[in-house]
């Protein structure tokens, strides 16, 4: 099992890493004007709703962009340089970041990826691959 | 009736660069002295103190802390500015209205830090980790480079330009530094050598990168009359999106532009009547991409106008005179005082390199992921 750091979920976020241990990654819907939203908010940036729903997802998307860190930001990344981090959007608004499964190239931007959970010793980490 | 703004009346700006044997709060005192002798003011003349924070030395009620190392008692209004590099210029923006209704009489506004020599490589980058969510960011080990480094990417692919044109930024700055004393680098790179420094995180090499450094910068905002001409506050504005990148509505576009848009109305001005213009600069990239969203350039152009020698001395409109942050070092949290200050001198006229006959000022800080933004437009009261 990787060493690398996860997280663990909260309890805002607990239905978010829930559905990473059931393989899926849930989102949330704005119950009033539908538009979806990835990391938790107590309310819709959109029309200001409080109420929604949360959905289960493949994490089929598109890479937004990407970097590939080479130099490691404290001692535990040391051993995983160079690796890449990639904005996937699972739709308009929906944005997660999450660790690439390879080393993008120019070319890859907006290119179809599936984001999905791995589990560490100290929680869940989100990987992308090609999809 | 009064101006619903009060003027700036005094600043200092300390040498940035390594302080070594100077701490945070010895880095503020210094700065605070500087500006009570700048503004021909006493430390009993003042009742509002703002901070923006510390790394090396985060109190937990950090101006009040900062305030009792100075000696300051009996404060009308003690605070702490927290919206990243926007923080300086949402001060000038606030206290100046807040000093004008009557909240206190003197406020200075000051921040300082010794994140070069009070801390470790180490200790420098984990503090600034923090400032990534913990739960969907920290965990997969962005650095701040990396975090402005995957906006630089699409921001790049978007407008069709090769990573290269980054360097314009380092070596506009480098130019502004070259007439500058004490800048921590004023040599002159070229593109390709710009492009083959150390890497960092791709797009964005050692030289795109702000280097970490000690200092600080003081500001007055009065309504009492001192020995310097005061500095009208034209118009200003903020805008707030979001503190993490994954809740960035975009990567290429800031609401840097919505601020700017604020601060020119209150002024009565548009970006063709900016002068100089002092831009937050952390990185060679949203130096580019912001000077598009104040409306300075075009959208994908910022670049190839600095190749141009528009933001130069002699340039449109000349951008961080004195070298910004790229060269001239960034001290974290008082990074933004810096340009502050800058634009204080720029349109008092006594700048260390003037440009000439500069009326209105811009001065902008950015935090967040570009996510926090704060723009003003100075002018010398006439």
């Amino acid at each position: 099992m990787s060493m690398l750091p996860g997280a663990a979920g909260t309890p805002d976020t607990a239905e978010f890493f829930a559905g990473l241990a059931r393989g899926v990654v849930v989102v949330e819907e704005c119950a009033e004007c539908g538009v979806r939203r990835g990391p938790r908010s107590h309310r819709c940036p959109n029309c200001g709703s409080a109420r929604s729903t949360h959905v289960d997802t493949d994490g089929r998307g598109t890479l937004a962009s990407w970097t590939v860190v080479r130099r490691a930001p404290t001692d535990e990344f040391a051993d995983a340089v160079p690796y890449a981090l990639g904005i996937v959007d699972l739709g308009p608004g929906v944005r997660f970041l999450a660790h690439l499964t390879w080393l993008p190239e120019r070319d890859h931007f907006d290119t179809p990826v599936r984001v999905f959970g791995e589990e560490v010793a100290s929680g869940w980490r989100l990987r992308a691959e090609p999809a | 009736m009064t101006a619903h703004r009060a003027p700036v009346t005094g600043v200092f700006a300390s040498p940035v660069g390594k302080r070594p044997g100077m701490n945070s709060l010895q880095l503020h005192a210094e700065a605070f002295d500087g500006v009570l002798d700048d503004a021909g003011i006493s430390a009993r003349d003042v009742d509002g103190l703002v901070t923006l924070g510390s790394f090396s030395q985060p109190y937990l009620m950090h101006a009040v802390a900062v305030a009792e190392f100075l000696g300051l008692r009996d404060l009308a209004y003690a605070n702490t500015v927290a919206v990243g590099g926007a923080s300086a210029v949402a001060a000038l923006h606030r206290v100046s209205l807040l000093v004008a209704a009557g909240v206190c009489r003197t406020a200075v506004v000051v921040a300082a830090d010794d994140q070069l020599s009070g801390m470790t490589r180490e200790l420098a980058l984990r503090a600034m980790l923090g400032n990534r969510h913990p739960q969907f960011e920290g965990p997969y080990g962005p650095t701040t480079a990396a975090a402005y480094a995957i906006a630089a990417a699409r921001y790049l692919h978007d407008h069709d330009l090769d990573p290269i044109v980054l360097g314009e930024a380092t070596r506009l700055s480098r130019r502004m530094a070259a007439g500058r004393p004490g800048a921590m680098f004023t040599d002159m790179p070229s593109l390709d050598e710009i492009a083959a420094s150390k890497e960092i995180a791709d797009p964005l090499r050692m030289l795109h990168c702000a280097p970490i450094a000690d200092g600080g910068a003081a500001f007055v905002i009065s309504n009492e009359p001192g020995s310097r001409p005061p500095v009208r506050v034209a118009g200003a504005g903020e805008r707030h999106d979001n503190a993490h990148l994954v809740y960035n509505r975009s990567l290429t576009t800031s609401p840097a532009a919505a601020a700017a848009t604020a601060g020119y109305a209150e002024a009565g001005v548009t970006a063709g009547d900016v002068d100089v213009a002092l831009v937050y600069d952390a990185f060679a990239s949203s130096l580019g991409s912001t000077l598009e969203d104040l409306g300075l350039a075009e959208p994908g152009t910022a670049f190839h106008a600095m190749a141009d020698g528009e933001f130069d001395l002699e340039g449109r409109v000349p951008v961080n005179p004195h070298g910004g942050l790229l060269s001239g070092g960034h001290p974290g949290y008082p990074g933004g005082i810096i340009h502050v200050a800058e634009a204080i001198h720029q349109a008092r006229g006594d700048a260390v390199t003037q440009v000439p006959d500069a009326r209105f000022v811009l001065v902008h800080g950015s935090g967040g992921i570009m996510t926090t933004q704060a723009v003003a437009i100075l002018e010398v009261s006439p």
